[in-house]
């Protein structure tokens, strides 16, 4: 066999590899164009509405425009994530991915790693562009901060991290639910679900919200932090919490699921108990009733035998008449 | 070489591989032959560790696939060649794939010459036949330049001329000393492709043997003989322990006694004949007697 291959080596690898994957579909451009121009542009309406309301106040938070018009892309990158692992799921390509790279973890890892990098840029380009869009419009109305102002930068750092923490956070949902609506639905339901529940009277409104990811997001590039949830550092690590917690469960369904998408792998799932050793594994498995075999209940192995090579039109009477069409023209 | 030992894998109640125990050596195209669902394709996920057996084991090159590093470089393998982003080119696809294995440009674009796919290299897959799609496949095989090789049914969706092809292609990586193992459910294509035969059925081996032998051993082996005076032979064959059975245009079809001893037996009791013709059955019917008794009761199951 060949000398042994440094860890560091097969590591650029598989970031190489799935940095071609992400630069080789259009969906990566789309998606990046969309969580980039759409906060930008939010950001300078918000500033504008901002700026010709009566009473000439200073706003809430002259960083919150920034971070709000950033909770728009927060769904294209989340799509951006999720599509990573789903796409591969769902034409089988992960079969080819987990084959050439069987350390299913290298290939979670890799991926998180090259969409953060890729969204934590366009995160910082949209919270640097915005803020300044936003003083500039701000500033004639004397209403604007600078970004020489203690706390400023660090917030405006910290507002461009949204994007980043939500891309890997999809990232890891797409490989746990290995399908592009299921999971992009499951990203819209731990960022948006817990938000709503912030809503209910206080103190359990505050209680909830504190934990969310929107709000953990928010008072991490508050000027003016909300004094009923965490302080901002506190907050920071909820925010990195949930993309943390994400990839985790991922790590661990990832080598412990049958690289195979199919309705026999769903029943194997539900009736194996999760990280067995193979021994006792096969031990249970010897319990079961060979039902294979059983001519009684023979009919799931017998369904598989008999399921077509290809899809195609049913022969014989099946097949829909053709006649419609030529009452039609 | 591929060892498969006691491999089982189920899937919930469904058992698809029971229990099976084979080795692929190199030098031969091995063909891997079964009907729909008898359990190639898992076996041979399995033996990727795409997924984890039951019970058994499944070792390349005598260590398990999950422990492999780079492994490209000494497994190939063409599962399903429609798993693919529809959006990459060719050249993107080949090239991430090559790269999570340290392989560089070059040889990308060396096997998009030898798989002829150098023309449309940066046209996007969702155009792709499924014919292009299976030479791209191959191309991801032969990326490592591996000295173990596996197809999943490689010659679905291919012309005529993409399927000689294949054959030859298959029969030179053999011939070069690699270990070939190729699953089909076309028998006909077997015959011409294969050295070695692993027939299963219902997850189970029913035989591991040559494909020359397999036709031999068939119980449809039999001498068709035409002679005159028919009924007289008959008789005389049949005393020498042979089964005899007429067929419809007056031939008989002798199971049990060899040609030249038939044509002995004739001339020795001064019978003309006029026909004395060896048949072997094809493959498929050499298969088709392997495979019947589960194919039946798979058929009169509801």
């Amino acid at each position: 066999m060949t000398a042994p291959v440094p860890l560091a080596v097969r590591a650029r690898d598989v970031l190489t590899s799935e940095w071609t994957k992400l630069r080789s579909v259009r969906s990566t451009y789309w998606t990046l164009l969309v969580a980039v121009a759409t906060p930008i542009g939010i950001s300078a309406l918000v500033a504008v509405v901002l700026s010709h309301a009566p009473g000439k106040q200073t706003p809430v938070d002259p960083l919150l425009p920034g971070l709000i018009s950033q909770e728009y892309a927060v769904l294209a990158v989340g799509v951006l994530g999720v599509l990573a692992f789903s796409t591969e799921y769902g034409t089988g390509l992960i079969r080819t991915t987990f084959a050439a790279v069987p350390r299913r973890r290298a290939v979670l890892a890799a991926k998180a790693a090259v969409i953060g990098a890729l969204t934590l840029v366009a995160g910082e380009v949209v919270a640097f562009a915005s803020f300044a869009l936003v003083q500039a419009v701000l500033s004639g109305k004397h209403l604007g901060v600078s970004l020489s102002r203690p706390g400023v930068p660090g917030a405006v750092l910290a507002g461009g991290l949204l994007l980043f923490v939500v891309a890997t956070m999809g990232v890891g949902l797409g490989s746990i639910v290995r399908h592009t609506a299921g999971g992009i639905a499951a990203l819209v339901g731990l960022i948006f679900l817990p938000a709503i529940l912030g809503v209910l009277p206080a103190p359990w409104g505050a209680r909830i919200a504190r934990f969310t990811l929107l709000d953990a997001a928010r008072q991490v590039t508050a000027l003016h932090p909300a004094t009923d949830l965490f302080a901002p550092a506190a907050s920071l690590l909820v925010l990195l919490a949930w993309p943390a917690l994400t990839l985790l469960a991922a790590a661990f369904l990832i080598t412990r699921r049958d690289a195979l998408k199919t309705f026999f792998y769903r029943t194997a799932t539900r009736s194996r108990a999760p990280a067995t050793s193979p021994a006792s594994r096969a031990s249970r498995a010897r319990d079961r009733p060979p039902c294979g075999r059983d001519p009684a209940s023979a009919t799931p192995a017998s369904a598989i035998a008999r399921r077509p090579a290809r899809p195609g039109p049913a022969p014989g009477p099946a097949r829909p008449p053709k006649r419609v069409l030529g009452k039609v023209f | 070489m591929i060892e498969v030992d006691h491999l089982v894998k189920r899937f919930g109640a469904v058992t698809a591989v029971d229990g099976l125990s084979f080795t692929v050596r190199p030098g031969h195209v091995t063909g891997f032959l079964g009907p729909n669902g008898a359990g190639k394709t898992t076996t041979m996920r399995v033996i990727l560790g795409l997924d984890a057996p039951t019970s058994g084991t499944a070792r390349v090159n005598e260590k398990s696939y999950a422990g492999l590093i780079r492994p490209l470089h000494q497994v190939g393998a063409l599962l399903d060649a429609s798993a693919l982003h529809p959006g990459r080119t060719a050249t993107a696809h080949l090239a991430s794939i090559a790269q999570s294995n340290g392989i560089g440009r070059p040889r990308v674009a060396e096997m998009l010459r030898l798989t002829g796919l150098e023309a449309v290299a940066n046209r996007r897959l969702k155009g792709f036949s499924l014919g292009m799609k299976q030479r791209l496949g191959i191309a991801v095989a032969l990326l490592g330049d591996p000295p173990v090789l596996m197809f999943d049914e490689p010659v679905n969706g291919l012309d005529t001329e993409g399927i000689a092809w294949i054959r030859q292609f298959m029969r030179a990586l053999a011939a070069d000393g690699r270990t070939v193992l190729v699953s089909s459910h076309l028998m006909s294509e077997m015959a011409q492709t294969a050295d070695r035969l692993i027939v299963i059925g219902r997850g189970r081996l029913i035989a591991d043997t040559t494909t020359a032998q397999l036709i031999e051993s068939s119980t449809r082996s039999d001498v068709l003989v035409r002679s005159p005076r028919a009924a007289e032979l008959a008789d005389l064959i049949k005393a020498r322990g042979a089964t005899v059975k007429p067929e419809e245009d007056g031939g008989l079809a002798v199971t049990g006694l060899d040609a030249p001893a038939i044509g002995d037996l004739a001339a020795e009791h001064g019978i003309a004949v006029h026909a004395l013709i060896p048949r072997s059955p094809s493959l498929e019917e050499a298969y088709l007697d392997l495979t019947g008794e589960s194919t039946d009761f798979r058929a009169a199951t509801p």
